[in-house]
Formats: structure tokens, sequence, C-alpha cells
């Protein structure tokens, strides 16, 4: 996005496209993540600058639901209400942001990390057994 | 020497992942003397580094001021682990940019 007033707002259009979806599918059962490039998508609540004034905003919108409909769905609807949102000091009327891609692109299917294990051991070295074999020349 | 940014004065200053849920930074020196100015400094122990990137002192699971290598290293928790819905730095090598501007006092 490009208007500064909206760059300015950016909080409250990914909240009003985020409630668009919840309208759709209620407030649970699907994820959906608005990463703001520009701002600190990088390191979120770590960066020092988000403060910091950008002339230009990136945002990627990720949607994670039980089906490739459903995440598709809520993804599409949370991407084009940025497109509609409406603040009142916007001087543009065709659409508050600037798409690269008017439609959603899946990804592979994905493991979600959930058990760091580990393993007991009496000795370090019993999980890594070595061999010394004579081979003959 | 008169003050400086901590990334005119450091040889390597880099961020990585430490295995799925914690992300560890180095800042290395090109000589002695830089290591310990810097050291001495104090702006990058345990609270100047939470004061940084604004965490708590839970968030740091290791620190050490490697004296061989001229090194200073670090280790936080991710926000998110590794890979994770919303993580926008899977590697966490990109992690080291407010390090950049630290603040390096006379010395």
């Amino acid at each position: 996005m490009r208007d500064p007033y909206t760059i300015a707002n950016i909080d409250l259009v990914t909240t009003w496209a985020r409630q668009q979806v919840v309208e759709r599918f209620g407030d649970i059962g699907y994820e959906l993540h608005f990463t703001v490039y520009g701002r600190n998508a990088i390191l979120g609540d770590r960066e020092p600058l988000k403060s910091t004034p950008a002339h230009e905003l990136g945002i990627v919108v990720q949607a994670i639901a039980p089906n490739k409909a459903m995440a598709e769905e809520a993804c599409m609807i949370a991407t084009r209400q940025m497109f509609y949102a409406r603040l009142p000091q916007v001087k543009g009327t065709a659409g508050g942001v600037a798409f690269l891609l008017d439609e959603v692109m899946p990804t592979s299917p994905a493991y979600r990390w959930t058990l760091n294990h580990t393993m007991q051991l009496d000795n370090p070295l019993e999980l890594f057994p070595t061999f010394v074999v004579e081979v003959g020349v | 020497m008169a003050r400086c940014k901590l990334s005119e004065i450091a040889k390597t200053i880099r961020s990585k992942n430490a295995g799925v849920d914690k992300i560890t930074f180095d800042v290395i020196f090109a000589d002695r003397a830089t290591y310990e100015r810097v050291r001495r400094s104090g702006i990058l122990s345990r609270s100047a580094v939470c004061r940084t990137f604004g965490i708590d002192m839970s968030a740091i699971t290791d620190h050490v001021e490697f004296d061989p290598a001229l090194a200073i290293k670090f280790t936080i928790y991710r926000r998110l682990p590794s890979g994770s819905p919303g993580d926008a730095d899977i590697f966490g090598n990109q992690q080291y940019g407010p390090l950049l501007d630290v603040e390096v006092p006379d010395g």
C-alpha cells in the first residue's frame, strides 16, 4: 500500500479485514496472519523502529484452516476486504491496496512443530556407535 | 576512540536459529582492543541486549564473552517456533538488525 493515511492506520485496516472473516467463519477454527513488511514483519514486537514511518508497506495475508476451501476463502476475504476498507481521510476511492496478485496461492501441506524431544543417556556417545574395521589393501 | 555505531567497528554481527525455538547472535571483532572496548562498555551485556530488543531477562538463555575468539555471543527464545504460521524469518538470520545501530561510547 502507498496511501499515507492508510499506512498510518494499518492496524485499523487489518482489524477490519479480520472482522469480515469473523463474520463469515466465526472466531475460531482457523488462523489468520497479517505480516506487515516495512514496519515489523521480521522482528515483530522486538523491532525498535516499528514506529518509524514508512512510505510504502507490503502485507502478506496467510490463512490456515482444516480444509483447503475454507483456508482459501478466509484468505481471499481478508485480502479483498483490505482493498475495500474505507478510512475517512483516504482520498482514493478505487481500492485501498495495490495487489500484486488478485488470487490466493496455496502452499504445500506442512506439519506443525509440537515436540522437541530429548533423550537421557548414561553415555553421551551411546547413540553414535563407532567401529574400527580393517579392510586390507 | 570517538563514539560510533557497533556496525562500524565489529567484523561480524549475525543471527541464526539455534534449534527450533531459539536464535543465537554473534558479534565478533577483528582485534582485541575493539573487543575489550565493547565488552567493557556493557552495551552487549544481558541487560543491554534486553533493552535493545525489548525483551525480558528470562528470554535470554545464554550469554558469553568468549575472549579467545574476540566474540560476544548470546541466545534468546524465539517469538514463535521456526516455521510457525506468522513467523517471517524461518532461519532467524535477519534478527540482528537492531544490533547494528547500538551506540558504542567513547573509549
